[in-house]
């Protein structure tokens, strides 16, 4: 079943067109990802779907309803939640503040369960639930803003560059979580400049350059194309120079 | 003597906080120096005083009417002075309600009269000697309600969910709206609460002084905003303590170095604060993580 259709978006600042014509569908169940180079226009997509910037032209289909006219706190309600680039914690608040925070949208009684499954998740949050979530490592932040998203129980989860400057065993981590969310059946769009990693976790793949879509397919397919090897993972500078890439290897990917 | 002192400034002080909350919730949200709020806190004394005269009511019904009201007209200063305005140009919305100042003391004027008008005694007027100190059923009605807002307050802002979107409000609209909250919303909910405990202040001020007028809002505005910002912008609990402070300074300074004097040291407490701790007594972190 398709979650969310997009079809025909246009979409930027002011006068200044961002997307031109992006079409993207995502499965459920699926981790999909858009890979693209900075300034592609990847942060704008996310932002036009969870209503901050509205679109020009074109539709966004979440679960069958259109939502390209909705304010963002009202597609949060339908079961979409972003989180931000850049751990947007609200760093004045503390950790439990944040992830009731997450809940907003809910009224049902379930709530001080989901939190506690966040702690389950990330044990470090538990430890530090009184704290002011500003004190918190980058990694720890970043931690926090997928929690509290999942607090919503979105049944679309949309992320920009959660491992953005993180230390490469948070990297890992978030990565590992993003596993752990698809086989608990989550269905996830990931924004990316680890090209590599998020292709080895996505079922389905797009790149996004200069505001369109130039390729798509599944993620291991994308993988092992030349283009996308050269622009985004970097393999062919590094081969004319005869270095050898070590390849990762990470368990449990298809 | 100093004992006395000390409990009548924590009087004055009381009124102060009361207007200085309002002020700093809505720098909180909005990042707005929302001039009328003086005005506002001037139009609460006259509500609760024509309740009082012309309806017959007692106290509590003046306080809770000037309360609603006073609400009501912060609703009303959302939609004409800041929803029309241009959200970034930080200057526009502070001209238009320093505008929106100018037309309710004009109203009050008009409606009103331009005479100071007295209070009537509203609450039976008796004093109470606790040794060598005095206090009298006013001050302490007037504290225990101030006292009561306050506790209210600040549990509303730290323990529902409604407090915890203002503070997400305050901290990155972006953010707050990204999580589900109504920011428009909340920014009407921060002014209506803002402004019906300016509301109130504006009622407790006048059983104290025994007589308003419609100038009295550029007083509260001033005293208001130094509050605040020895508080530290957008913190709530930091304007509840810079208010008492700023009060018992008033009053100390009035009482030992001279009467015409005490307005001369809030300015200077403002100027020095301003000078060397602009984020407040209390260092708020206002700065902008963007």
């Amino acid at each position: 079943m398709t979650v969310l259709t997009i079809q025909g978006l246009r979409s930027g600042y002011g006068r200044i067109e961002v997307l031109h014509d992006v079409a993207v569908s995502i499965e459920r169940g699926q981790i999909v990802t858009l890979i693209g180079a900075n300034g592609a226009g990847k942060t704008t997509f996310l932002k036009t779907i969870s209503g901050l910037i509205r679109a020009t032209a074109g539709t966004i289909e979440f679960e069958g309803k259109s939502i390209e006219c909705l304010p963002p706190h009202k597609i949060v309600g339908l079961g979409l939640s972003l989180v931000p680039e850049g751990r947007a914690v609200l760093k004045r608040m503390t950790v439990m503040d944040n992830l009731r925070m997450g809940a907003f949208t809910r009224s049902d009684p379930d709530i001080a369960r989901d939190i506690d499954a966040v702690f389950d998740r990330f044990p470090v949050l538990a430890e530090r639930w009184n704290q002011l979530a500003g004190t918190l490592s980058g990694g720890e932040q970043q931690m926090l803003a997928i929690g509290r998203a999942l607090v919503a129980r979105p049944s679309l989860l949309l992320l920009d560059e959660p491992s953005l400057g993180l230390a490469p065993k948070f990297v890992t981590r978030i990565f590992q979580t993003l596993r752990d969310l698809k086989s608990e059946g989550k269905t996830i769009l990931l924004v990316e400049q680890n090209a590599r990693q998020a292709l080895q976790v996505a079922d389905s793949a797009y790149v996004l350059e200069r505001g369109k879509i130039v390729l798509s397919g599944s993620g291991e397919s994308l993988l092992n194309t030349p283009e996308v090897q050269e622009t985004y993972l970097g393999q062919r500078a590094a081969r004319s120079h005869g270095i050898r890439i070590p390849t990762f290897q990470v368990d449990g990917i298809a | 003597m100093i004992y006395q002192q000390l409990i009548n400034g924590l009087m004055l002080g009381a009124s102060y906080a009361l207007i200085a909350i309002g002020y700093t919730l809505i720098f909180g949200v909005l990042k707005l120096l929302y001039f009328a709020h003086g005005e506002v806190f001037m139009v609460g004394a006259f509500v609760g005083l024509y309740l009082v005269i012309l309806g017959g009511a007692n106290i509590y019904v003046a306080l809770l009417g000037a309360m609603i009201a006073c609400a009501m007209l912060g609703v009303i200063a959302v939609y004409v002075s800041v929803r029309p305005v241009a959200k970034n140009r930080p200057l526009a919305p502070l001209i238009s309600t320093i505008g929106l100042t100018i037309v309710l003391q004009n109203l009050a004027v008009y409606i009103f009269g331009g005479q100071q008008v007295g209070f009537p005694e509203t609450v039976k007027q008796e004093l109470y000697n606790f040794g060598p100190i005095t206090v009298s059923s006013v001050q302490i009605f007037i504290l225990a309600i101030a006292t009561t807002l306050m506790v209210v307050l600040w549990l509303f802002i730290e323990h529902t969910k409604m407090g915890r979107a203002i503070r997400a409000t305050a901290e990155n609209h972006e953010t707050a709206a990204l999580l589900g909250v109504n920011v428009n919303r909340v920014v009407l909910i921060t002014f209506m609460i803002g402004s019906g405990i300016a509301g109130v202040a504006g009622v407790l001020d006048g059983i104290k002084n025994s007589g308003i007028s419609p100038f009295i809002g550029l007083g509260a505005a001033v005293k208001g905003l130094i509050v605040m910002l020895l508080g530290g912008l957008g913190n709530v609990p930091g304007a509840m303590v810079a208010g008492l402070l700023l009060g018992m300074i008033e009053i100390l300074s009035a009482a030992y170095i001279g009467t015409t004097e005490r307005d001369f040291f809030s300015f200077m407490i403002l100027i020095l604060i301003l000078l060397y701790r602009p984020t407040g007594l209390f260092g708020t972190r206002m700065t902008e993580e963007r």
